[in-house]
């Protein structure tokens, strides 16, 4: 980056937002070079806008000159996101802080980047309303942020994620053009490439959130168990009659011995437990209750107290909140090494931990999200201390590798910034890396918006050999045709059922997934399934029935796949845990597992929704089940036009060559390749 | 870590250890206990008045930290950052690490090339030793101010010579200055029985030179409740010298204090000290602070300081019990927690609890009731445009509890909450201590 440029830019820069609010002064470069977590990095100056409209034309001056830039908001995100490594801008966005609607009528609040989590839940309070993610950040942390990192909190077991609850977004993208990705585009659903994707694909301008009813009634339930290994098993028991608490929080002994509140526990407890319902039925509150209650009982609980009280309830809350506060007080530094298992790995992993905690002599408080199967090592250190710093690295490492080989994954709701960058080297294969390269590479030429995050720099891919299911001979198969094809650029029409693709032009070979109908995985304890994409969605209700669990897609003869890639209802994204695609090249790419939350790589799953058979073949799929149909809404997408500049980006970072339903390239990302 | 990286915050002007709710403390450990977690951002006036980095506590920690460890080379390059705070204690209270960043950033503000060193702080710390001298120059003003000729001399500048904190603003804040200081006429206040008093009266220079029926009412109520008391006849308890002067000057006002305390006890052994304002009562409950490694001044420091109560902490629920209300009925009342209270001295609901039995509904729960007003002694005059916006965002909150009276329990407070009542919002702003005098009578 030369100098002129800067200069060249501030100036510009300078004219559109006032010379007040570039800022290249030293100090105030310093207090903008790090954030919550380890990283430091000072950039070449700050910028301040204190209005949207201002987003994109200052963007565009940024990318004319080839700067690079991060957007920023607390400054709260606890793996480097907010800091910029190529010594170019931070864009801080805090001052555009207005919530600009709030319906009630329609389940909508439509804010902007900068507004405070808490301060929006104060807001729709007061319309008996609330905005399920939670992060224990809340008071501070900012939506933006939160949609940037995918944030979630204790109560996002019921109601999901940050990803889950927004409706659509209003993005400058790197270039500064504007756009706007709403799930009930046509096409594949962009919007959902950007809840996690920490401002490297472009900023979020504004925001429209789902929001929901405040219900009726709630009930905490505080329990002690002798064991974390109880404990667990309460959690999954629980989570396996069907019952879906608000939120369900395992704080360890450590954690409590810290915040020196060992004397408020029973001698021989080991875990906490903290249990949450809500339903604007009394009687449901009852029956759960009577029913965990019973469930902790057979797990062996040594105390149970439970409160539907305002007051009462804050104070069984008080021992877990405790956790994370009680650490800092005696140390300079917490590294909160976030990570997530598949339920049913919880407790081994667990286990994993604890012992290289101590075989480190690291002092750790354990705290878990337990029913997302979410954990939260909190090591005390004091950065000052170069050898301590680097025992709790290596040792985080360690921990990071054991999420890993349960078939978890690096990052549930911290995000990979720069901290966590070199461990998807660890988890995910060369093509799922590659795949996700050329999407930043596609939607950010010049590597400008919020450079070197999320994404490795490295190229020694060394992923580690972990719990995952087998690829199927049928799916090899499928990859050594269409690798066949690709060196003959034979174009491939995708189809499911053969049913939806109507004029495939003479020149395209047609393939589909029709061999491809086991069930690969059924996993009771975890509450998940994953099956192959031509499975019947008929086939998998039926299966599931057998078992007694029930999974809320419509019986058809329709597949999976095809389902899903005609994105034929909203709540369907909700579902979907992970996917598994052969991309037109004949590569295969691995999304994620059987995690409830995975954070480690843009959201391709989603993404996938409504794709048409375009961007890859989905040959199977994970998906989140219940135990009961519980009211489950299913809402037709639209299906809306809205093709953006981003739209022919995304297909040609999965088929340059134009290979998949090329017939529909030109409808559905509205160029020709 | 003991090891200072550079000079900084090792010469005679500072504090060397602080006394830190997780104990003490040297200025680099006290500093890096923040994690940059940033929870403390927006608790924080001077951050949600601008929403930078700059003026946040984390800011001000990181920055000073940088400062010690040599990465940022010189205060005077980041004095806005230093010199935004407020020192309102907000961001410790909410802090998951009770990180002291006000202490801390105090600290690095004497590392300032012209803190403390200025000529007319010196001027007045030499006229306030004559008492007689600083009266007559006050007074002077006061008239001035009769005969609006304050704005004139605001223009000249003579506000800033005078250099009182917020004197300028003070002086086209104050609403109605008094006539004779209180110190001129406490005699005929107190108790006439001077033996064995339950306490003992400090009168603070807020009260003393502005506010001086708070302090009429402090007396009227402590009579009523407590019986028997005396007029300590202090110093000012030196928290203008700590925060904008020199920290020997403040040690000297302490001890003097602590001595005069000592000599009184003597006849009245049960007897506590208490003041009207919070900032005042805070700073000398934190007075050990400054004698930390003097083995004999901190024990005696440690002493005075657990003497010392706020008048809000000793009026109890049971002293107002049976109590009719006629006068009030129909007011809405509100509390503005004032920093000094609720953030350092921790008293968080005195007055809810002594005022919600009388007052039922018509006391309204205030927004952000802790956040401080932007008075904070000198900073409404030093800071003007960030007090003001803080001011705004106070009165903004209490329009919208439609308060009649907002109560406070410092004489900053009064001072800048007075001045907001006038241009931003209409509401009788009162000690709290002069509407329990009021309900008492
Ligand atoms: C004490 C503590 C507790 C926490 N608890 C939780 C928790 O329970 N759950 C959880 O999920 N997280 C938690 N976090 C992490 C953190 O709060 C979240 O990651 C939060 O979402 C970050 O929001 P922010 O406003 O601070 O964003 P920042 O940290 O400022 O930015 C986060 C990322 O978003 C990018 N960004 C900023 N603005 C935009 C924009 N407009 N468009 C696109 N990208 C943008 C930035 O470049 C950066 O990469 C916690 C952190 C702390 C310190
Ligand atoms: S002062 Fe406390 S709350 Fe603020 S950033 Fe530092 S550690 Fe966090
Ligand atoms: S003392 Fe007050 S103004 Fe200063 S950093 Fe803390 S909260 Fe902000």
């Amino acid at each position: 980056m030369k100098t002129s440029e800067i200069e060249k830019a501030i100036e510009e820069i300078s004219d559109i937002v006032g010379y007040n609010n570039v800022k290249t002064d030293e100090a105030t470069k310093l207090v903008y070079s790090y954030d919550a977590s380890m990283v430091r990095a000072k950039p070449c100056g700050v910028i301040n806008i204190n209005d949207i409209e201002l987003i994109s034309p200052v963007v565009k001056v940024l990318y004319s000159h080839s700067i690079p830039y991060t957007p920023r908001l607390a400054g709260s995100n606890l793996s480097g996101g907010a800091t910029n490594q190529k010594g170019g801008f931070i864009i801080n966005l805090c001052g555009c802080d207005k919530i600009r609607q709030i319906d009630t009528l329609k389940g909508i609040a439509v804010v902007e980047p900068g507004v405070v989590n808490l301060k929006l839940q104060k807001e729709l309070e007061k319309f008996g309303f609330f905005y399920p993610p939670d992060p224990a950040s809340q008071k501070v942390s900012t939506i933006g942020g939160n949609i940037a990192e995918n944030a979630g909190g204790p109560q996002c077991l019921k109601y999901g994620v940050t990803s889950n609850n927004i409706i659509r977004l209003d993005v400058v993208l790197p270039d500064g053009t504007e756009a706007h990705f709403d799930l009930n585009d046509k096409g594949p659903q962009i919007i959902s490439l950007f809840a996690g994707s920490e401002g490297t694909l472009g900023i979020i301008k504004k925001a429209y959130l789902k929001i929901l009813p405040i219900p009726k009634y709630f009930l905490t339930i505080y329990s002690e168990f002798k064991t974390l290994e109880d404990s667990m098993k309460a959690v999954t028991d629980t989570i396996k009659k069907g019952i879906i608490p608000k939120a369900m929080e395992v704080t360890d002994k450590l954690s409590i011995k810290a915040a020196g509140k060992e004397k408020e526990i029973d001698k021989e407890t080991e875990a906490m437990l903290i249990t949450e319902i809500d339903s604007d039925s009394e009687e449901e509150i009852k029956s759960q209750k009577e029913e965990i209650i019973k469930i902790f009982n057979f797990n062996g609980a040594l105390k149970t107290e439970t409160s539907c009280d305002k007051n009462k309830s804050e104070e069984l809350w008080k021992l877990r909140k405790e956790a994370y506060p009680s650490l800092a007080r005696i140390a300079n530094n917490i590294l909160v090494e976030d990570g997530c298992v598949p339920r049913s790995e919880l407790v081994s992993t667990v286990k994993k931990i604890k012992r290289i905690l101590e075989e480190n002599a690291i002092t750790a408080g354990l705290v878990f999200h337990a029913g997302d199967g979410n954990i939260h090592p909190n090591i005390v250190f004091d950065e000052r201390d170069v050898k301590e710093t680097n025992r709790i690295r290596k040792a985080a490492k360690e921990i990071i590798k054991e999420y890993i080989t349960a078939g978890g994954t690096i990052s549930a709701e911290h995000g990979v910034g720069v901290e966590k960058r070199g461990f998807i080297l660890l988890q995910h294969s060369k093509e799922t890396i590659n795949l996700i390269r050329r999407i930043k590479k596609e939607m950010d030429e010049k590597n400008v918006s919020n450079p070197d995050k999320k994404i490795p720099v490295r190229n020694d891919f060394e992923k580690l050999e972990r719990i995952e299911f087998e690829i199927s001979e049928n799916v090899k198969i499928l990859i050594k045709e269409i690798k066949k094809r690709y060196e003959e650029k034979i174009p491939t029409a995708v189809t499911g059922y053969g049913t939806q693709l109507k004029e495939i032009p003479q020149n395209v070979e047609k393939i589909d997934t029709m061999d491809l109908k086991k069930v690969l995985n059924f996993d009771k304890d975890n509450m998940t399934i994953t099956a192959e994409a031509g499975m019947k969605a008929k086939n998998l209700v039926d299966f599931l029935k057998s078992e007694g669990f029930y999974i809320p897609i419509p019986p058809s003869e329709s597949s999976l796949g095809g389902i899903i890639a005609r994105n034929d209802f909203l709540e369907l994204r909700d579902l979907i845990l992970s996917m598994d695609i052969i991309l037109s090249n004949g590569e295969f790419a691995r999304f994620g597992g059987k995690n409830i939350k995975d954070n480690s790589v843009y959201d391709i799953p989603k993404l996938m929704i409504g794709s048409m058979g375009s961007l890859g073949i989905i040959t199977s799929v994970s998906f989140k089940i219940f135990k009961e149909n519980r009211n489950f809404k299913i809402t037709k997408t639209k299906n809306e036009k809205n093709i953006t500049p981003v739209h022919i980006k995304i297909k040609k970072a999965f088929d340059p060559d134009n290979l998949f339903n090329p017939f529909m390239t030109e409808e559905l990302y509205g160029a020709k390749l | 870590m003991k090891n200072y990286k550079n000079e900084l915050f090792t010469e005679k002007i500072h504090l060397h250890e602080l006394i830190t709710k997780n104990g003490v403390k040297n200025i680099y450990d006290a500093v890096s206990q923040c994690t940059r977690c940033g929870y403390c951002l927006e608790s924080c006036p001077s951050y949600v008045a601008d929403k930078k980095e700059n003026y946040s506590p984390r800011g001000r920690n990181q920055t000073i930290r940088m400062l010690i460890e040599g990465k940022q080379k010189d205060v005077n390059l980041a004095k806005d950052i230093i010199d935004t705070c407020l020192l309102c204690g907000a961001c410790t209270n909410i802090c998951y690490g009770s990180v002291a960043t006000p202490d801390i950033t105090l600290e690095a503000r004497r590392e300032e090339r012209d803190f403390g060193n200025s000529f007319i702080y010196k001027a007045i710390i030499n006229i306030r030793k004559k008492r007689k001298t600083f009266d007559l120059i006050l007074k002077t003003f006061y008239i001035m101010h009769g005969m609006k000729l304050d704005k004139l001399a605001d223009k000249l500048g003579m506000f800033d010579f005078l250099g009182y904190p917020s004197l300028s603003n003070a002086v086209k804040k104050l609403i109605k200055p008094p006539k004779k200081f209180l110190h001129e006429e406490i005699n005929d206040l107190m108790p006439k029985e001077a033996e064995k008093a339950g306490w003992i009266y400090f009168l603070t220079c807020g009260t003393d030179y502005m506010f001086t029926n708070v302090g009429k009412s402090s007396i009227s109520v402590l009579k009523k409740i407590y019986g028997n008391g005396i007029f300590m006849k202090n110093l000012c308890c030196g928290l203008i010298s700590y925060n904008y002067g020199s920290l020997n000057d403040a040690k000297e006002h302490a001890l003097k204090n602590i001595e005069i305390f000592e000599e009184l006890r003597k006849e009245n052994p049960n007897a506590f000290i208490v003041a009207d304002c919070s900032s005042c009562v805070a700073f000398m409950k934190s007075y050990p602070q400054m004698f930390l490694g003097e083995e004999e001044n901190y024990k005696r420091a440690l002493e005075f300081s657990s003497k010392v109560k706020d008048i809000i902490e000793v009026v109890k629920p049971e002293h107002l019990s049976d109590i009719k209300l006629d006068g009030l009925k129909d007011k809405k009342i509100t509390i503005h927690h004032s920093c000094k209270a609720y953030n350092d001295q921790g008293l968080k609901d005195e007055e809810e609890k002594v005022l919600k039995p009388i007052l039922k509904e018509n006391l309204i729960e205030l927004n952000e009731s802790n956040m401080c007003c932007g008075g904070a002694g000198a900073y409404s005059f030093t800071k003007p445009e960030f007090s003001n916006k803080i001011l705004y965002r106070k009165m903004k909150n209490i329009s919208e509890t439609q308060a009649d009276i907002t109560l406070v329990s410092s004489t900053s407070c009064l001072m800048q909450m007075g001045y907001g009542s006038k241009t931003h919002y209409s509401t009788e702003v009162k000690h709290y201590v002069e509407l329990i005098d009021e309900i008492l009578k």
